[in-house]
């Protein structure tokens, strides 16, 4: 699974870079040549959509979230590594919610013809590819809570589980 | 109590009880609002937030610009500008008594404009800046308190992705929040070196002078940090001088940090790994509180709650400055738990009505609250940039960071004080500029 989510968080990182570079053609054109590109805000939306969604299994197998570690630490390794393990369950929950509710709103954009302003672009099928990335966030955070559950003693903890740099 | 207050007190215990059981904030705050609004609305109306707010996030092209703002600070990161911006603070000031702290607040500002983030910032200059001042003697307490503090520069200095995000839930351009924040951060530098100056007065053997360097290696060092000059002007330059919108200038940044990491052989596949890995984590943890904050905030509006507490703040005889004091002391303990985007987004839903219904600008809440919530990087007990120094040097212990902040702390609270009895300092620019 690890390639697989680390695959798409390279492509989401590839989508950055082609937003960035519509972005900046764009306002060169606009600045220096008076002739913007028609619907470069549109393809740049659609092309974020993508990126996000291709981050957030990378994110959730690396368990990266902000939460509040020290306080449940005072309960003991045992309860802290079942607290985790909650946690775990209702991210399970938060994303099945959230992956079944984004499929409706696909379908709903792809059978009524949704399209974008400019370009005329459907936006149902960029919806519905979203979703399927996100579908992927499901099986990771159930490897995720199986892993928690199977792991001996207590996972990582410190006064907080900020991770990383924000 | 009233039912809806009654019902949002329940929801903010089952908000806070789920936050403290370790389950992510986003999480947290997504599941708490849909169960609140559930019971107040309907569990089916409820269910379908779970698709029109991630919807609504996931597609507004003002929020796109926090990966754009991530993917240069990590690219800004990997090709070493950070290492040229404390050399050349440093080449002009660092033969001062206490210019090597001096530099090191420089050094956090100028990465700060291409950061964006309070953790990354410290983390980075804490990297360059602390084996060099322990090398010359500076104390620990001094080195690590003036690294922790200058790194919250890096959310108050724009482009800042806190700012983003309150402009995205207060519903105010970013641009104006931008604009607005750079006299109260020039004034955060200012006295973030005043305080310097005040401790290396009083205890001079803390931060001896460093060598004086000549004239011709200093033109040097400016020479060849052409490519932070390029950057930060390309990115502050063309966002305020009306040229490009807030997108392009990520984008262009985006664009210069990556061609600079590239001509410095910057990318290779470690990098190109930790620069994916980096701009994906952050990004997720960013969009998954901002998807949670918007289905709670549902919730919050659902009970009316904001509306009453405007009605009886208003009601109060007392002067709204009171309040306001009174708010910001909230956020000072809640600083204590919560990092930054959690006490934000958390309370902004009904913070935001009361300040706004006692006649204050919602862009200058936004400026003092980012001020105010930064405490909390480097306030007892978490002090998130206190632990990212401690992680550096492990032999220098937290205590003695957190001393080494209180000048800095003070400075602080002074600078929070000026820009609330002074809001002008924070709106008159965004005028100028519209």
């Amino acid at each position: 699974m690890s390639r697989i989510t680390a695959a798409l968080a390279a492509i989401g990182v590839c989508a950055l870079m082609a937003i960035t570079l519509i972005t900046v053609g764009d306002a060169i054109l606009r600045t220096y040549f008076t002739s913007p590109v028609v619907g470069v805000s549109e393809v740049a939306e659609l092309l974020a959509l993508i990126a996000i969604a291709s981050f957030l299994p990378l994110s959730l197998e690396a368990r990266h979230h902000l939460s509040i570690d020290f306080l449940a630490e005072a309960f003991g390794r045992h309860s802290y590594r079942w607290l985790g393990v909650f946690g775990a369950l209702l991210t399970l929950v938060f994303f099945s919610m959230m992956v079944w509710q984004l499929l409706r709103h696909s379908l709903d954009l792809l059978s009524s013809g949704a399209s974008t302003w400019f370009l005329a672009w459907p936006v149902g099928p960029w919806w519905l590819a979203t979703t399927a990335i996100l579908f992927l966030c499901i099986p990771v955070q159930i490897l995720v809570v199986r892993a928690l559950l199977t792991e001996k003693g207590a996972e990582h903890s410190g006064a907080t589980a900020s991770e990383d740099l924000l | 109590m009233s039912g809806p207050l009654a019902m949002t007190a329940i929801g903010f215990a089952g908000l806070f009880a789920l936050i403290l059981m370790r389950v992510p904030i986003g999480v947290a705050m997504g599941i708490s609002g849909f169960v609140g609004f559930g019971i107040l609305s309907g569990f089916g109306p409820a269910l379908t937030l779970f698709g029109t707010e991630p919807a609504q996030v996931l597609s507004n092209a003002n929020l796109a610009v926090v990966p754009l703002f991530l993917l240069m600070g990590s690219l800004a990161t990997v090709s070493g500008l950070s290492d040229d911006i404390y050399r050349l603070v440093y080449a002009m000031i660092g033969h001062w008594p206490g210019g090597l702290a001096c530099a090191t607040v420089g050094g956090c500002a100028g990465f700060g404009a291409v950061c964006g983030s309070s953790p990354a910032t410290a983390a980075t200059m804490g990297q360059i800046a602390l084996p060099q001042m322990l090398r010359r003697g500076y104390s620990p307490g001094l080195a690590t308190g003036t690294i922790a503090a200058g790194g919250t520069l890096g959310m108050l200095i724009p482009p800042s992705i806190v700012m983003v995000i309150y402009a995205f839930l207060a519903r105010e351009f970013v641009i104006d929040i931008f604009v607005a924040a750079l006299l109260p951060a020039l004034l955060a530098v200012v006295l973030q070196v005043l305080a310097i100056i005040v401790y290396v007065r009083i205890w001079p053997e803390a931060a001896p002078a460093g060598e004086r360097i000549a004239w011709r290696e200093r033109a040097r060092i400016v020479r060849n940090s052409w490519g932070v000059v390029i950057m930060i002007g390309s990115v502050m330059g063309g966002l305020y001088s009306g040229i490009f919108t807030v997108n392009e200038a990520a984008a262009v940044g985006v664009l210069v940090a990556f061609l600079f990491a590239m001509f410095r052989r910057s990318l290779n596949r470690r990098s190109v790994i930790r620069i994916v890995r980096e701009t994906a984590s952050n990004t997720a943890m960013i969009y998954v509180i901002i998807i949670g904050a918007s289905i709670f905030t549902y919730f919050v509006t659902a009970t009316r709650l904001p509306g009453a507490l405007t009605q009886t703040f208003g009601d109060m005889d007392v002067p709204p400055l009171v309040i306001i004091v009174a708010i910001l002391a909230m956020y000072v303990a809640l600083g204590c738990v919560f990092d930054t985007i959690s006490s934000m987004v958390i309370t902004l839903p009904f913070v935001l009505p009361v300040v706004t219904g006692l006649g204050y600008d919602a862009i200058w809440w936004g400026i003092v609250l980012i001020m105010v919530i930064e405490l909390g990087m480097i306030t007892p007990p978490v002090g998130m940039n206190v632990l990212i120094l401690h992680g550096i040097d492990r032999t220098i212990p937290i205590g003695r960071i957190f001393t080494g902040i209180i000048p800095f702390a003070i400075a602080d609270l002074i600078r929070i004080a000026i820009i609330v009895l002074f809001p002008a300092l924070a709106l008159w620019l965004p005028t100028i500029v519209r």
